[in-house]
């Protein structure tokens, strides 16, 4: 926004959409964000918002039928775009990677993880195959696997959705990535595995000074690690903030619903504090604001459709942002 | 963090290999065959050695010799002699060889072409590629599989080499949509996503990412194949259109034996007998393979 220098990660009126007609759904809708270098971004949302959709078409993975439109999609300045696909992939797992949700699907079950981590060495850095099986080795020791020498050359079958994790962020790492984007890395796993994933994220992400996407729907992990989080409502980007800001005080309603629902925030309560209602789908978006059938403060002006107001620090998508409030004896 | 080592951990877990012979072996039907496949893959290989006469000369002074231990003009037919005299032992013997040779030919190239076919399927969907593959293959499977097979050799012309080609035809369907089938399935799972966030290009995807994991059904069909394959050549050279005699193949030993029925009964029965026991067998091996490889059906 006001970096001088370009950002890492540059998406510009990012749209996808899957089916035709009258069928079309926006699954991401004109969403714009950048992630700078060494930067921990964390874009929060419900299912079916659009924020691993969006990830997705960062990652040029968004195939036939998806259609991807954006104004600009650029990673250190260079057009993903325009860029021939030889190069596009050379970039891929050179320069972004990415690790998914589910652990236990990520690995290929036909190959030792030691075949697979030197696989991607191979592609991108080359070197003997000692040389590649040492570096190997060197990842998982990254990682923090228990017992590394033994689990190199361990089927995925054999290993716990933790390890497996791990060796995923092993080989996502393989080529000291300058942007990683993880899609829910911790939702698959038991909370202290959770706690740990989170904890080597943060760690390799400061060790290696690499920009850090992370996408969770859980509000509580985007707090402990990311510097500035977007809010992603129904495809379209509800709230941007930094940090300890967006939970003192959140601009737009639906964060705030969001925060509201936190178990952490509804001690004593008998009943856990919630929106009613469902994110909309293809055929029952509203044709003003989107959260306005769920919004307790709606507005007859929420019948339009809001732009992305800048409010200084922060950004958020409402006619009525909420005022600043000083921090919440929970925040 | 660090896990405190139990000791015990020294006890490996089973390797693939290791795995799939203990599942494998739990099935007596399936080791069964697979015995009954080793000993006809060893009479196949050493024919020339264990067959106690040349399978095209005949013993004109023995035709429609019945099976038995005496002599006959100082040759020892075990099972017999067909019409011309020729000992149908080493006819069987010889026979098997080619019944493996029409198998792994035909499967071979039905398997070949139907990966392929079915990769690039699996890979361009909804593309005219995927719809060209698939309708063909459609019609193809709408047609009953022996008329489709007399249909190419009708074109082809006779001969075992033609007969080997169309049944490779008529089994390509099956190989294609099971290909297709479990490329899609494996598609939808993350590590392909992330072969492709490393960068892998889409040859490298299909054949080095993708096919290692499709192996396990297409191994079973390829074997189940084999004996649908020996099953039709004989059919085929029954009805004339596979090799042609003086070949000792099953199928033409029962057809040039066919008048016999009734006064001969071991030039027609023992041939049959060979193709029964080879095809079974198969799908003893078969079937316990595919229990083996597929982890639903495990305990």
């Amino acid at each position: 926004m006001s970096a001088a220098l370009p950002a890492l990660l540059e998406v510009e009126r990012l749209s996808v959409e899957f089916g035709s007609g009258a069928a079309t759904l926006r699954a991401v809708d004109d969403v714009s964000f950048h992630v700078n270098a060494g930067e921990v971004v964390g874009i929060v949302g419900e299912s079916g918002s659009g924020k691993s959709v969006s990830a997705l078409a960062v990652m040029g993975l968004v195939d036939e039928p998806g259609r991807v439109r954006a104004g600009r999609l650029a990673f250190a300045g260079r057009d993903l775009q325009t860029m021939p696909a030889r190069e596009h992939r050379a970039l891929l797992g050179g320069e972004m990677a990415m690790i998914f949700q589910d652990p236990t699907s990520s690995l290929n079950p036909s190959f030792t993880v030691a075949f697979q981590l030197m696989e991607t060495i191979e592609l991108h850095e080359g070197g003997t195959k000692r040389a590649r099986r040492a570096r190997a080795l060197e990842l998982l020791k990254a990682v923090e696997i228990p017992d590394p020498q033994r689990r190199l050359d361990a089927y995925p079958h054999q290993l716990s959705g933790g390890m497996s994790q791990r060796v995923m962020l092993a080989m996502a790492i393989a080529c000291n990535p300058r942007l990683l984007i993880a899609d829910e890395p911790t939702t698959a796993l038991d909370v202290t595995i959770q706690a740990q994933m989170l904890a080597l994220l943060k760690k390799l992400q400061e060790e290696r000074g690499m920009a850090l996407v992370l996408i969770t729907h859980d509000l509580g992990v985007v707090s402990e690690i990311a510097d500035r989080v977007l809010v992603m409502y129904a495809g379209q980007i509800v709230e941007t903030q930094r940090v300890p800001a967006l939970f003192e005080s959140p601009r737009h309603p639906y964060t705030e619903a969001l925060l509201a629902a936190l178990p952490e925030r509804n001690t004593g309560r008998r009943r856990l504090s919630s929106l009613p209602g469902l994110v909309p789908g293809a055929f029952d978006r509203p044709g003003g604001c989107l959260l306005a059938p769920r919004c307790p403060y709606v507005q007859p002006r929420c019948a339009e459709r809001p732009a992305l107001f800048d409010l200084g620090t922060a950004c958020a998508r409402c006619f009525f942002p909420l005022a600043v409030t000083t921090p919440a004896p929970h925040g | 963090m660090r896990a405190v080592d139990l000791g015990g951990a020294d006890a490996s877990p089973p390797t693939p290999i290791g795995e799939l012979w203990r599942d494998f072996s739990r099935n007596r039907g399936a080791v069964a065959g697979l015995v009954v496949i080793a000993l006809l893959v060893f009479t196949a290989l050493f024919a020339d050695l264990i067959a106690p006469y040349s399978p095209s000369e005949q013993y004109r002074d023995a035709t429609l010799h019945a099976p038995s231990l005496a002599p006959v003009g100082g040759h020892v037919f075990l099972l017999g002699t067909d019409p011309v005299g020729r000992d149908v032992l080493s006819r069987l013997i010889h026979g098997t060889r080619l019944s493996f040779v029409i198998g792994i030919v035909s499967v071979g190239l039905s398997l070949g072409g139907g990966v392929l076919l079915g990769l690039v399927a699996g890979f361009f969907r909804g593309r005219i590629v995927e719809l060209a593959i698939m309708r063909t293959m459609d019609v193809m499977l709408a047609l009953p599989s022996l008329l489709l097979a007399v249909a190419v050799v009708a074109i082809l012309g006779p001969g075992l080499a033609n007969a080997m080609y169309a049944i490779a035809i008529v089994m390509l369907p099956h190989f294609v949509r099971l290909t297709r089938g479990a490329v899609m399935t494996e598609l939808a799972k993350d590590y392909v996503a992330a072969s492709r966030v490393a960068g892998a290009g889409t040859a490298r995807l299909m054949f080095d990412t993708v096919l290692p994991n499709c192996a396990a059904p297409l191994i079973v069909q390829a074997t189940l194949g084999f004996s649908s394959a020996i099953l039709d050549a004989a059919a085929l050279g029954f009805l004339g259109l596979g090799a042609q005699p003086p070949t000792p193949e099953w199928g033409s030993m029962l057809a040039s034996a066919l008048e016999f029925i009734q006064s001969a009964w071991w030039v027609v029965t023992l041939p049959g007998l060979a193709i029964l026991v080879t095809v079974l067998a198969f799908n003893l091996a078969g079937d316990g393979l595919r229990d083996a490889l597929d982890p639903k059906l495990k305990r």
